[in-house]
């Protein structure tokens, strides 16, 4: 069944485990082009920085009750998404390379009980930063960046984590040129990424030191979109004619810019578990794509 | 130990030189090599240039300054607070005990990559009066969040 057949209501309504859903009207949220060229109507899921490992009960002490939570109510929606992406940040970080590979593993595992018909992952600094994306490879296979095509839509997923330090390098780069090259400016083009590509605030590590240079490819094309995680609470910009969309975390939420002089865990809420946690689905419709958040709470 | 020694120009040297540099047209700051100093290539103007804290017209000619070491390991910066004068030139000497930690100052657009047993230089320009947010900006671990420093300058 097409999104469109949808109840809108039913759509944008409490699932399953609840949650509040906040659907977002924005400015350059991926208006993409006519409709001609859109390709049909679908959505799609993301779930980001599940942190999965994480064990600091004064900000979540139900950690293992997240991420279930989470995929339950994705389980929970009246029609299920083309595909639920994972935005990086799996794991929590270890030095320990077992730890790391079983918390890889058992994120799979869970993953794997989600009724979406695909899901597709890629790695966030915790996963990948201490030792340049092996275990993630080992346990996910495929390739750290990568792009594919649906219903008309160019998915780009770019690494801006598998190194210490955040950027996308210039293989990477050469690698974006030639992905975009040849198609249409008004093709309809989707970035899924870890870090913000743009400088959101780089004294609290959120940037990727030469996204610019991908944003200045990317530029080229009249109709993109960029959904990412890392910063663990929503967040929107545009830099140009794109939009970039962050995704809250199924862990933890950080501390929005301007509320705290240093990033902050918030801590946990007892009169409200799961405050500040949650998922996003993205509802991709006449040549649109609208983020709608959906609360844990 | 050897040392290795990196001189950046002022901010305002930056500005007027920027969109040259972060097209990446290869200039080389200082006698360092540049692939070991760089300075964040922010996009959407989110930082102003030239009207900056450190648009004093100070030079890369002017000397080191005051030498400052720092010692960085995992998960913190010793000191954690830095402490200059207002206008005063300061070159942070920065050991790593044990990582490629990285040092930045985002502010002042500058930053160095550490190397592991060894002391790496970062000359800063004179900075008007104020607090300074540094950071590593190199992911080091699960405690890397909390790896940061704050340089007062001035009576701040």
């Amino acid at each position: 069944m097409d999104l469109h057949l949808l109840d809108r209501r039913e759509f944008l309504g409490l699932a399953g485990l609840g949650g509040l859903v906040v659907a977002s009207a924005l400015p350059g949220c991926a208006q993409f082009g006519s409709p001609a060229s859109a390709g049909q109507d679908f959505f799609f899921v993301q779930l980001s920085d599940l942190h999965w490992g994480y064990a600091n009960p004064k900000v979540n002490p139900e950690p293992r009750e997240s991420l279930s939570r989470a995929i339950a109510a994705v389980n929970a929606l009246p029609v299920q998404p083309d595909f639920v992406v994972f935005t990086g940040d799996l794991t929590q970080t270890t030095d320990d390379p077992k730890l790391r590979r079983a918390r890889l593993r058992e994120v799979k595992e869970m993953a794997a009980g989600l009724k979406a018909p695909r899901t597709w992952f890629f790695a966030g600094e915790h996963d990948a930063a201490l030792d340049r994306g092996e275990a993630y490879l080992e346990v996910f296979g495929g390739a750290l960046n990568y792009s594919f095509d649906h219903k008309g839509v160019h998915f780009i997923v770019l690494d801006n984590t598998s190194q210490p330090a955040p950027v996308l390098g210039e293989a990477q780069l050469d690698w974006l040129k030639k992905d975009l090259a040849g198609r249409p400016p008004e093709a309809p083009i989707v970035v899924l990424t870890h870090r913000p590509l743009f400088a959101l605030a780089p004294e609290w590590d959120w940037a990727t030191r030469d996204g610019d240079a991908a944003i200045a490819l990317l530029s080229a094309h009249r109709n993109v979109a960029v959904f990412y995680g890392h910063i663990h609470h929503e967040h929107h910009q545009m830099t140009g004619h794109i939009g970039h969309h962050s995704a809250m975390s199924v862990m933890f939420p950080l501390s929005p810019l301007g509320t705290a002089q240093q990033k902050t865990q918030l801590p946990w809420d007892e009169a409200q578990p799961f405050k500040g946690l949650g998922w996003r689905s993205v509802d991709w419709q006449a040549g649109a794509a609208r983020p709608h958040e959906r609360l844990l709470a | 130990m050897k040392r290795r020694r990196f001189a950046l120009a002022g901010a305002a040297w930056l500005a007027a030189h920027w969109s040259t540099f972060a097209s990446g047209s290869g200039i080389r700051l200082g006698s360092g090599p540049a692939a070991h100093c760089s300075t964040f290539a922010f996009g959407c103007g989110a930082i102003r240039l030239g009207s900056g804290p450190a648009a004093h017209g100070a030079r890369s000619d002017e000397g080191p300054g005051r030498r400052l070491d720092l010692v960085a390991t995992r998960f913190s910066f010793s000191p954690r607070e830095l402490r200059a004068a207002e206008g005063e030139r300061l070159t942070l000497a920065i050991r790593s005990t044990d990582f490629m930690h990285g040092f930045a100052i985002p502010e002042l657009k500058l930053r160095i990559d550490t190397q592991p047993g060894k002391t790496v230089e970062l000359v800063l320009p004179a900075l008007r009066a104020g607090r300074y947010a540094c950071l590593c900006d190199n992911f080091c671990g699960e405690g890397h969040d909390q790896m940061v420093a704050t340089l007062l300058v001035g009576a701040a």
